[in-house]
């Protein structure tokens, strides 16, 4: 795995709270494929208990035509990086600075190696990126 | 009329409309525990509270089939301190909460040094004695004796109780 800190999706939902959610802030998530959508819950359950905000969750693989255009409803974006498809993000590298324009907060979620091919891609993202940390479910189904 | 057994009875349809309380709160525990975990992070955030919250709940599966959220130490900033635990079991359609036990310690010159709040496991047969659920202000047998009757109560409102109510005002 990569030398990030880590969070759990509590923490992170915690640290969007705490800037405020008129904060735009773009995060790259790495986890393992295997519990992505685990993660993917996890952030959702913990942006309608700590934000009270709505939360979309998108794929990449399903974007590839639409690209990522900025939310405007006020909820956080979730999108699951699934795919290698350098045209989009060179796409989001190009249109970085109005990612989170509207003081939204974006969300990435990618694997290891996907994670890094970004951040060596796209310089511009990079530098937007307010943070980048390695996530993991949190298991908390009970049962 | 038998005052006695008009009080009996009068505490039995109190316990009985706890029961019902309770099966009309469909609370499941992974539920729980975040919005328990996010209230407490608000009073953090609000300097009521220290510490970190990550894990100052923790869910535990307990045997025949109970889920146990459970909060060891959460440190006021007064140097009061709060444990709780929440039991609760699966029943059709959801879950129930089936025992909770919340234990406030207050610190010294607090006159009130402990308010416990306990919901028990079943109605026992002295409804009139200890209720169901009740509230003992004080600690041990010389102070604490008392079973107050107390209101069931989801357990974020009773947290909620013990923040912004009894842990700022109570033996002040």
């Amino acid at each position: 795995m990569s030398d990030f800190d880590h969070i759990t999706p509590f923490r992170l939902v915690r640290t969007i709270a705490a800037a405020g959610r008129g904060h735009p802030a773009i995060y790259l998530l790495i986890c393992e494929a295997a519990v992505a959508k685990l993660v993917e819950a996890d952030l959702r359950v913990e942006i309608d208990v700590q934000l009270d905000a709505p939360a979309t969750t998108e794929a990449i693989s399903e974007l590839r035509d639409k690209g990522l255009p900025p939310s405007g409803d006020g909820s956080v974006r979730l999108v699951h990086i699934d795919q290698w498809l350098p045209k989009l993000v060179d796409a989001l590298d190009r249109h970085s600075p109005f990612l989170v324009q509207d003081g939204s907060q974006l969300l990435l979620l990618a694997g290891d190696e996907m994670a890094k091919r970004i951040i060596r891609r796209a310089p511009n993202l990079r530098n937007r990126l307010t943070d980048v940390f390695e996530i993991e479910p949190e298991y908390l189904s009970g049962g | 009329m038998n005052i006695e057994a008009e009080l009996d009875r009068l505490a039995h349809e109190r316990d009985d409309a706890y029961g019902v309380a309770l099966a009309a709160m469909d609370l499941d525990a992974a539920s729980q525990l975040r919005q328990l975990r996010a209230y407490l992070a608000r009073q953090q955030d609000h300097r009521r509270i220290k510490g970190t919250m990550d894990k100052i709940i923790q869910l535990r599966q307990l045997p025949d089939g109970l889920n146990e959220l459970d909060c060891a130490r959460a440190e006021f900033v007064s140097e009061s301190r709060l444990e709780f635990t929440i039991r609760m079991e699966q029943r059709q359609p959801g879950w129930r909460i089936s025992q909770f036990r919340f234990h406030l310690h207050l610190p010294s010159p607090r006159e009130v040094t402990m308010v416990r709040i306990h919901l028990n496991a079943q109605q026992g047969r002295d409804c009139l004695g200890v209720p169901r659920c009740h509230m003992h202000i004080g600690r041990g047998r010389k102070h604490g004796k008392a079973h107050i009757p107390f209101p069931v109560l989801s357990p974020l409102l009773v947290l909620h109780l013990i923040c912004e109510v009894i842990e700022p005002d109570f033996g002040e």
